[in-house]
């Protein structure tokens, strides 16, 4: 009788230990998300994200309530400019916000910092939630303590304006290239009159400041701002090579469109690129555009290509899906258990709507075949818009390496620094050496009063 | 000793002083209201700023994080070459529209004054910028100085190749906001211009009409210097406004205005409620309240002497 | 010489005029280009006028959930209100006893109160924003509406008009037993009305094209001023510039008209506020 009892709890053992042994592989990601009885959770959610309604939100809140029918999610889009930041921050304050989806690290950092977000090790132990298996990255936390979920990402990519690319005759979409090729290919999509003005430019950079410090993420997978030393990296010729090609490309060759005039005359990279201003554009949401055809009706087809790299057979850490956006529960929250089980849901299931917004799910559980269909409607309508094959190489590809942020020393002012020496340079009122070695000396000023 | 005079004296001065003590009661009571809105939203907020300029702080960290830095973000001020361009432009900006728009709208009130047809409707056309949004009119400016807009549209008709970026070039991106200021201000100075003329004796010009004297020396002679304490006025006025331009340039440049066109109210604006550098903000308007407090007692003291009859 | 000055007056007239159609063009191109399409706007070659009238541009920029003028203009109306009334009335009983009442002290004070004019509101911004997340008022229409009681010029211009009336009138109902506040309300109010109706024609202009302070005290959108919303329409992303458009000119257009039909009072607010010299 005992040797059978033995027999059967060793074979309960195995049989419980089976499942984990292949957990190995396949880690349980999504045992945690769901309550035990969903309809049984009732309550309201006040949840505030950058997008509309109807660029996926809508939806999301609506698969949300087939689980919980109980759960009001009540959305607010707030603008993620400087005013809008400070709403949201004035409205978590006030009590207002439930759930956040704070949007870029200084963003998120500056409410972590500030206790403006609850803190979620609780839930993380409670559930046993590991961070690095559902969402790739455990380094977003501050003082040790998550207060968000890193479950918004980016993807950076080159949309391509197919039409002009096949009439220049470019061939091929490119699978890996390097700057001077984009720049070759941009050179050759170029349209200018006869005084010599730009009628079409070849390519744009994104319409922010500061995407040429990115060739930093590409090259190294992290901190584009921060070198080894832990002070800024502002002189390192990477960083300054790529601004003096970016400058020589918008103001000597204008064959991109120039960032001053994106700046001064409040234009954004969409409006450009789905405007047929440029033949090509680097935007990590033009996807968002792309799907609106009634705001943006277009001829043509666009194509993507990945984030040029520095040299051939480097590895290419802005080719993945990388952290963007951070969800979290506002510390003042009217109703915690509401909000939980709705951050839950939105940071795995719910954050593959993001893309109908332009932007990624991180989650690692997300199907990323069904993408196509979840933006574009169906694959048949897909094809009216993209080029598919290369949509999904490029753009929803959740395989390729990502970068990711460790260092956050001064963070705003050393932000600050580079956006304004950056312009400075742009603007020729300096040389590119002399606004990042200035931009630097800030920089680093900054890092070193903050401890 | 008694002395019914003294005593009824006595009595008298008492009621006086009762009385007195009650209109002193009243009229403190009268102000009362005025005196608790001022304290509250003027006089506090501005001690408050005073001390805040020597302050590390941000809203978010509620007071226990508010740090005393001393002098330091006064030290920060001088190395700041956003805020060291945005003082300088307060002074073009001020040289640049206050002369020409006065100058316009002396002009015009001048000829306005004269028998003209049509008075009340032309006064309006200058006078409808004034009263307008001047978020709107921005907007609207904006627009027409855009690379791609109207203004560029007509100099390329005009044949002009290469039109100017007139936001990009840092030479030329002062010069929608000088207009629009400009556009803005010449309606209120007409309208006071307008009634400062009207107070001028019309004996004086028929005095000068028996002298045979030009309109223009009548322009120079009599009606500058009788409107001289007017355009002293509107110096000031318009200098100060100057001075804490805002509206024009934050929605002109969005957020994010070149170093050259920025204004000093636009940087406070950008470190306070962007960057969340609440001291250093405070400090930056520190120095915007001691250069319109030296404008206005240039005011006082010019008022005296500059002034002609 | 009768025929010369009607040559001359002319004259003046078409120089003005040329001037005043400069002044009045960049309202014209605002008019226009909210009646076209978005891409009209800044379309090359140029044209001044709409291929076709769009006026479903003012339906959307009124009704538009997100950025409603309808709600906008609610909201502004609401603040321009109460400011006014509160403004006046306070300035008014501050300006009868500055005028009328003789006290200690009232001259400390009102130096006080002229001395405020030196200190831009761009100054207490700061402060009065902690002080209102501190007691609430943040996020409130009467953030804007409170600080606004306040007006030294009102009350300055007030004393003025008060001191200019005559003693006699108070004396005389002061015989009839009548105590500081019935005659401030029965005799002396009634008879600041036109002056009164000045201050608040101007009172009503800056609130109406308030910018800063609805900027940073209101963030949310239900709460949004005139201002504000233009505003957003010009940082949308669809960057639709025609609604921007349609936005301003419904932001000018009742101001105009209100600057039509009390003239007289503008004029005069404004000319008495300036000549003082």
């Amino acid at each position: 009788m005992k040797k059978a009892l033995a027999f059967l709890t060793a074979l309960v053992l195995l049989l419980c230990a089976l499942p984990m042994a292949m957990a190995d592989e396949q880690p349980d990601i999504t045992s945690w998300i769901l309550a035990k009885d969903p309809a049984a959770v009732s309550g309201t959610v006040r949840f505030w994200i950058p997008f509309k309604g109807s660029q996926g939100m809508d939806d999301m809140i609506a698969e949300f309530n087939q689980t919980y029918p109980n759960v009001k999610v009540e959305l607010t889009s707030y603008n993620n400019n400087s005013d809008g930041n400070l709403a949201v921050d004035a409205a978590l304050m006030a009590g207002e916000i439930d759930v956040l989806a704070s949007f870029g690290l200084a963003n998120a950092y500056r409410r972590w910092e500030n206790s403006l977000y609850m803190e979620l090790t609780d839930y993380i132990e409670k559930y046993n939630i590991n961070l690095v298996d559902n969402w790739g990255t455990d380094v977003y936390k501050y003082d040790d303590t998550y207060y968000t979920f890193p479950c918004g990402g980016l993807s950076y990519y080159v949309s391509i304006n197919m039409t002009d690319w096949n009439e220049a005759g470019l061939g091929e979409l490119p699978t890996e290239w390097t700057w001077d090729e984009y720049l070759a290919a941009c050179a050759a999509m170029t349209k200018k009159d006869e005084a010599g003005n730009t009628v079409l430019y070849g390519g744009s950079d994104y319409h922010s400041v500061n995407y040429f410090t990115y060739v930093w993420y590409q090259v190294y997978g992290h901190d584009q701002y921060f070198g080894e030393d832990g002070l800024s990296n502002f002189t390192d010729p990477l960083i300054v090579n790529a601004l003096k090609r970016e400058i020589k490309a918008e103001v000597e060759d204008k064959i991109w469109y120039p960032l001053e005039v994106y700046r001064n005359d409040n234009i954004q990279t969409q409006d450009v690129f789905m405007g047929h201003t440029a033949a090509s554009a680097i935007s990590p949401n033009m996807v968002r555009f792309i799907r609106d055809t009634s705001k943006y009706p277009t001829q043509w087809i666009t194509g993507f290509a990945p984030w040029p790299v520095e040299e051939k057979g480097q590895t290419n850490y802005m080719a993945g899906v990388s952290n963007f956006s951070h969800a979290g529960i506002a510390a003042n929250c009217a109703d915690e258990e509401a909000a939980w089980y709705w951050l839950a849901w939105y940071s795995t299931y719910g954050s593959r709507y993001l893309i109908c917004a332009g932007h990624q799910s991180s989650w690692k559980g997300t199907d990323t075949n069904a993408l196509v269909d979840l933006v574009f409607g169906s694959e048949e309508n897909a094809e009216k818009l993209v080029d598919v094959e290369s949509f999904k190489r490029v753009v929803v590809n959740y395989d390729n390496p990502p970068y990711t942020d460790t260092i956050l020393t001064a963070y705003t002012d050393v932000n600050k620094a580079i956006n304004e020496y950056t312009r400075y340079a742009h603007q020729g009122l300096m040389t590119a050496e002399e606004a990042m070695a200035q931009a630097k000396q800030i920089a680093d000023e900054a890092i070193k009063n903050a401890d | 000793m008694s002395n019914p005079d003294l005593a009824a004296r006595k009595r008298l001065t008492k009621r006086t002083s009762a009385l007195q003590r009650q209109e002193t009661l009243i009229g403190y009571a009268f102000i009362l209201p005025a005196l608790i809105v001022f304290l509250v939203f003027v006089a506090f907020p501005f001690f408050a700023s005073i001390g805040l300029s020597f302050t590390k702080w941000n809203f978010l960290g509620g007071w226990k994080k508010l740090k005393w830095v001393g002098l330091q973000n006064f030290a920060n001020l001088a190395r700041d070459r956003r805020f060291g361009q945005a003082f300088a432009n307060t002074f073009i900006y001020s040289i640049a529209t206050v002369p020409t728009s006065i100058l316009l709208a002396l002009v015009l009130a001048y000829i306005l004054n004269n028998k003209v047809y049509c008075r009340k409707l032309l006064r309006m056309a200058f006078f409808i910028p004034y009263i307008s949004s001047a978020v709107a009119l921005a907007a609207v400016f904006k627009f027409m100085f855009r690379d791609d807009g109207v203004i560029n549209s007509i100099l390329l008709a005009l044949g002009i190749k290469n039109p100017p970026q007139w936001f990009v070039s840092l030479q030329l991106n002062k010069i929608p906001i000088i207009v629009m200021v400009i556009w803005t201000a010449v309606g209120y100075e007409l309208v006071i211009y307008m009634s400062a003329l009207q107070s001028v004796p019309a004996s004086l010009y028929e005095a000068a009409d028996i002298d045979r004297a030009t309109g223009m020396q009548k322009f120079f002679y009599i009606t500058l210097p009788m409107v001289s304490p007017t355009t002293f006025y509107l110096v000031i006025v318009r200098m100060i406004a100057v001075f804490k331009i805002f509206s024009s340039v934050n929605i002109m440049t969005m957020g994010s205005p070149s170093y050259a066109n920025t204004s000093m109210v636009v940087e406070i604006y950008g470190n306070a409620f962007g960057s969340y550098k609440f001291g250093y903000a405070a400090a930056q308007s520190m120095v915007l309240f001691v250069l319109i407090l030296v404008i206005t007692l240039l005011n006082f003291w010019g008022q005296k002497k500059w002034v002609h009859y | 010489m009768k025929k010369n000055e009607r040559a001359a007056a002319i004259v003046r007239t078409i120089v003005v005029s040329l001037i005043a159609v400069l002044f009045v063009v960049p309202l014209v191109w605002m008019v226009l280009s909210s009646l076209k399409t978005a891409p009209e706007v800044f379309a090359r070659p140029f044209h001044w006028l709409p291929a076709r009238v769009q006026w479903q541009n003012y339906a959307t920029v009124w009704m538009n959930e997100e950025a409603s003028m309808l709600r906008a203009f609610a909201n502004t109306l609401y603040i321009a209100l109460f400011s006014i009334i509160g403004q006046m009335f306070i300035s008014s009983l501050a300006a009868y006893s500055f005028a009328k009442i003789n006290f200690k002290g009232k001259q400390v004070v009102f130096m006080l109160f002229l001395s405020s004019m030196m200190v831009p509101s761009q100054l207490t911004i700061i402060p009065r924003f902690m002080l209102f997340k501190t007691i609430g008022l943040y996020n409130n229409l009467w953030a804007i509406i409170l600080p606004a009681f306040f007006g030294a010029t009102s009350i300055f211009m007030l004393r003025q008009f008060y001191m200019g009336l005559p003693n006699d009138l108070i004396e005389a109902a002061k015989i009839d037993g009548a105590g500081h506040l019935r005659i401030f309300l029965r005799i002396m109010l009634p008879l600041t009305k036109a002056a009164l109706m000045s201050l608040i024609i101007l009172a009503f202009i800056s609130s109406w094209n308030e910018y800063m302070a609805p900027l940073i005290f209101l963030v949310k959108k239900e709460l949004y001023t005139v201002s504000q919303n233009i505003q957003w329409y010009m940082l949308d992303e669809f960057k639709e510039h025609n609604l921007t458009m349609a936005a301003a000119t419904s932001a000018i257009v009742p101001v105009v008209i209100l600057f039509i039909v009390g003239q007289k009072y503008f004029v005069e607010g404004i000319a008495t506020s300036g000549v003082k010299g």
